[in-house]
């Protein structure tokens, strides 16, 4: 197995821009990522390419990744749509890790686009149910917001979890996206008005959730071999996980847990040679404020249940022990689906090689960053885990 | 607005919404409902169909903000707000996720008891689809 | 002799209180009216039956009959063509081999429909037979005769013996009506020209003609307004006889209004009693029944139209319209 590194990340501004068309975005991003090559790349030696999207404006495209590899330029490479809902980007990086790994690509690009802001409300919620079991969940007249609650509230029953631990989360993460350019949603939130704000899917609120959000990013990677050809701040990517679960949170044994984020965790850090006690900063799914909380547990950065008195002693925070969604995290950096997992790449990879956007926001002393992303409910998680070359 | 759920695969589990049909897995005896091709406890496929009572407790439940449920539900929420859903432990053992209807959301909470009732689930493509939904047992 | 074995009713979820109209309009059309019993947004005539049909199977427990034919009296199922009457026997049976039946066109749908249960019972020796009543009729929020207008429904297990009630006769009338209550293919909404005519009393007295050389029960159960109450008695040739005035709780259930009266009659009959249960509208369908022996006990079992009425959430008149989408512009009243 050949060693995989990124030798280049770009991102869009995370937002609404209904205005810019689905290619457009798509090459906004792939131009910052080639840009992103210190060395330079030409874009004809990429060999495979993973785009991940759910759908197109709540439409499916076919041969979606040949169109979005021609909006910026690299015609020809082998490319393919991976769709794993929230997670369809993580699962992307995974397949390109993969490609180069066993030794087919020596250059493979991971990317992932979604475009939610144009489309009509009710046509918004078609699409926004369909990442779960939708003939029993959806048709039971839930959200996504609801599932998540509904697992908020089996943590609060089964743990003594508070509705504030969770709603630190999301406070957490809003403050952090006020130093962020790439975030969507950057003004601060109190826990008062976190707390205060109007019931989403109780017992989350609004400002525990995500937004509707455009974005776009990409991930370069290459073998680790030839990564100082290209660059001279090549990140490793040491390990790779992924994981599943039953699709409907109904059939799972316990629902204060994502199993598939668990085995997904454990086997990023068996690739990699670590523990959870290694990783030195983290970008999780925060798609509602629990999930931050669940992460926490199924990554094995605090005890089973013990999410809530975690957050609290502020471990996570951009000065604490091991920040967690120092970016702002979906809540507030923002969540156009298929763009989540390779956009943690683009902030860890820019942690690691010191680039953060803002002074205020670079950690310091980071060696292993970690990303973990979501799809649906928890029925497919990718966990990977990065390394900066000294 | 075209659906999700097809009306074949409504159909298809037809007796499961309407008549609480679940499958009884001929090796383990494991009940599956919603039903499913392989058994959740030994992977085997075989089942035999079994009614349910249709009772059951809350096990967990939300309150959705009355604009964010599924299309589905939209002219629904539109005219009667918020919508109350949640994961029903059913007597037999199941749980399920199902909406709840005639229920005092204050009196909501985890443990209640609850029974299944026919309702219409929603209307499109010019077609009615009904199914079990959960009530408050007086 | 043929009969009743089991029965039960179903009431929508939410109360309407005459009230409300008098808010909204400054009269409340339905004169008499105390409340009326809606559907709420997920409720129509359909879930009403399938309802109803379990609480009259219900109590018979592990006695189930098989039922060789379902008959489903509604003059308002949500669809022409596709009968609601399958969705019933999905909803209640394991089995397939039952005949199903829709009687629509007149609020007589409801009796027909137990009429016909019965004649399938006296032709079919030995077999049982399920009549399922259910119905939530209506018509334009700014139309006089829409303030009445609520929905029931009722169900009764029929076979070769009627420990309930016995079955004693039927007395059908037709009467073509010019204007009052009806409505077009492919409409939603009921129409009534408000004429003066008075179709139903003429109907009820034609009845009255055909029970008067019989012994006129001291029971009737119609299910009819206020104003047709007081009369009913003397039309039919009794009266001192006890009507029922379930009306005054529930509105007009359409189809369903006297077999839910009919359910509230035999909640209070004591055995050997005899009731006269009269659908009316273009016409009337009569049917005569007498409490017998299993009377007390079968509805011991489930609960009194009485308890029904009480449960119920009141709602107001703006969420009135909203549940029935009269507020809607997508469905305009539809289903």
């Amino acid at each position: 197995m050949m060693d995989v590194a990124v030798i280049g990340v770009g991102q869009t501004r995370y937002g609404m821009f209904p205005e810019k068309s689905l290619k457009e975005l798509f090459h906004e991003a792939a131009l910052a990522a080639l840009a992103d090559v210190d060395k330079g790349l030409d874009p004809r030696d990429v060999d495979e390419a993973f785009v991940g999207t759910l759908s197109t404006g709540g439409a499916q495209l076919g041969n979606f990744a040949p169109m979005m590899m021609e909006a910026c330029g690299m015609v020809g490479a082998g490319a393919r749509h991976i769709e794993n809902a929230c997670a369809s980007s993580g699962f992307a990086l995974r397949d390109a890790v993969s490609a180069i790994a066993s030794g087919r690509a020596k250059v493979a690009v991971a990317a992932g686009i979604e475009k939610m802001s144009d489309l009509p409300r009710e046509r918004n919620r078609l699409w926004l149910g369909i990442s779960g079991d939708v003939e029993w969940e959806r048709l039971a007249g839930t959200n996504f917001a609801g599932i998540y609650a509904m697992m908020a509230r089996r943590h609060m029953h089964e743990f003594g979890t508070k509705k504030e631990h969770i709603t630190m989360a999301a406070v957490k993460n809003r403050n952090n996206a006020v130093a962020n350019p790439k975030a969507q949603f950057r003004a601060p939130l109190t826990l008062e008005q976190g707390m205060a704000a109007p019931n989403l899917a109780s017992p989350l609120k609004f400002s525990d959730a995500c937004g509707i959000t455009d974005g776009a990013s990409m991930a370069i990677l290459c073998r680790a071999e030839m990564a100082r050809d290209f660059t001279d701040q090549p990140v490793l990517v040491i390990g790779s996980g992924a994981g599943s679960d039953y699709v409907a949170i109904h059939d799972r044994p316990s629902m204060t847990m994502l199993k598939g984020a668990f085995e997904a965790g454990k086997e990023a850090y068996t690739t990699a040679g670590i523990t959870s006690d290694d990783i030195d900063f983290a970008e999780v799914h925060d798609c509602f404020a629990i999930a931050e909380l669940l992460a926490y547990e199924d990554l094995g950065f605090c005890d089973r249940g013990k999410s809530g008195p975690y957050i609290e002693s502020g471990a996570t925070l951009r000065d604490g022990a091991r920040p967690v969604n120092n970016s702002g995290g979906l809540i507030a950096k923002g969540h156009p689906i298929g763009s989540t997992g390779t956009g943690q790449v683009y902030e860890v990879v820019n942690q690691l090689r010191g680039r953060a956007d803002t002074q205020e926001r670079q950690l310091s002393g980071a060696r292993y960053g970690l990303t973990h992303n979501v799809g649906g409910s928890g029925a497919a998680v990718a966990v990977h885990i990065f390394k900066a070359v000294e | 607005m075209t659906s999700y759920i097809s009306l074949p695969t409504y159909s298809s589990n037809i007796d499961e919404r309407l008549r609480m049909i679940a499958g009884k897995c001929n090796q383990c005896g494991t009940l599956a409902y919603p039903q499913r091709p392989v058994c959740i406890k030994c992977g085997q496929n075989k089942f035999e169909r079994v009614p349910l009572s249709g009772e059951g407790k809350i096990y967990t439940f939300s309150v959705v903000n009355g604009g964010g449920a599924p299309s589905e539900f939209d002219e629904e929420q539109t005219m009667t707000g918020d919508v109350y859903c949640g994961i029903v432990e059913l007597e037999e053992g199941p749980r399920v996720m199902v909406r709840f209807t005639d229920i005092n959301p204050e009196q909501l909470k985890i443990g209640m008891k609850v029974r299944a009732v026919v309702r219409r689930l929603y209307d499109q493509e010019g077609f009615l689809r009904y199914g079990a939904k959960f009530t408050q047992v007086a | 002799m043929v009969g009743i074995i089991s029965y039960g009713a179903s009431l929508p979820a939410l109360r309407l209180p005459a009230t409300a109209y008098k808010e909204a309009w400054g009269a409340c059309g339905a004169r008499g009216m105390v409340q009326k019993a809606f559907c709420s947004y997920d409720e129509d005539a359909v879930t009403l039956g399938i309802d109803a049909a379990r609480s009259a199977l219900g109590r018979l427990g592990n006695n189930q009959p098989a039922i060789g034919a379902l008959f489903f009296g509604v003059t308002a199922p949500p669809f022409d063509e596709k009968p609601s009457a399958a969705t019933l026997a999905t909803a209640l049976f394991d089995y397939k081999n039952i005949r199903v039946t829709e009687i629509s066109g007149s609020p007589q749908a409801g009796m027909q429909a137990i009429n016909s249960a019965i004649e399938y019972c006296q032709s079919n020796n030995g077999r049982s037979a399920l009549a399922v009543v259910a119905d939530a009729p209506t018509a334009p929020p700014d139309a006089t005769f829409e303030h009445a207008l609520g929905a029931a429904g009722a169900a009764f297990v029929i076979g070769p013996d009627g420990p309930v009630a016995e079955f004693l006769k039927c007395f059908s009338v037709t009467h073509e009506t010019f204007g009052s209550r009806f409505r077009r293919r492919g409409e939603e909404m009921i129409s009534d020209l408000e004429l003066r005519t008075r179709d139903n009393l003429i109907s009820i007295e034609e009845v009255g003609k055909l029970t008067a050389t019989s012994d006129v029960p001291k029971r009737m159960a119609l299910g009819v307004d206020a104003g047709l109450t007081r009369g009913v008695g003397r039309l039919l040739g009794n009266s001192e006889a006890i009507v029922d005035k379930i009306w005054t709780e529930i509105g007009d259930a359409g189809a369903a209004a006297a077999p839910c009266a009919l359910v509230a009659t035999l909640d209070i009959m004591t055995a050997n009693e005899t009731v006269l249960a009269v659908g009316v509208g273009a016409g009337a369908t009569a049917v005569a029944f007498r409490a017998g022996g299993g009377l007390s006990e079968n509805r011991r079992k489930g609960r009194k139209f009485s308890e029904l009425i009480k449960c119920g959430r009141v709602a107001n008149y703006i969420d009135y319209l909203k549940h029935k989408r009269l507020l809607s512009s997508r469905t305009g009243g539809k289903g």
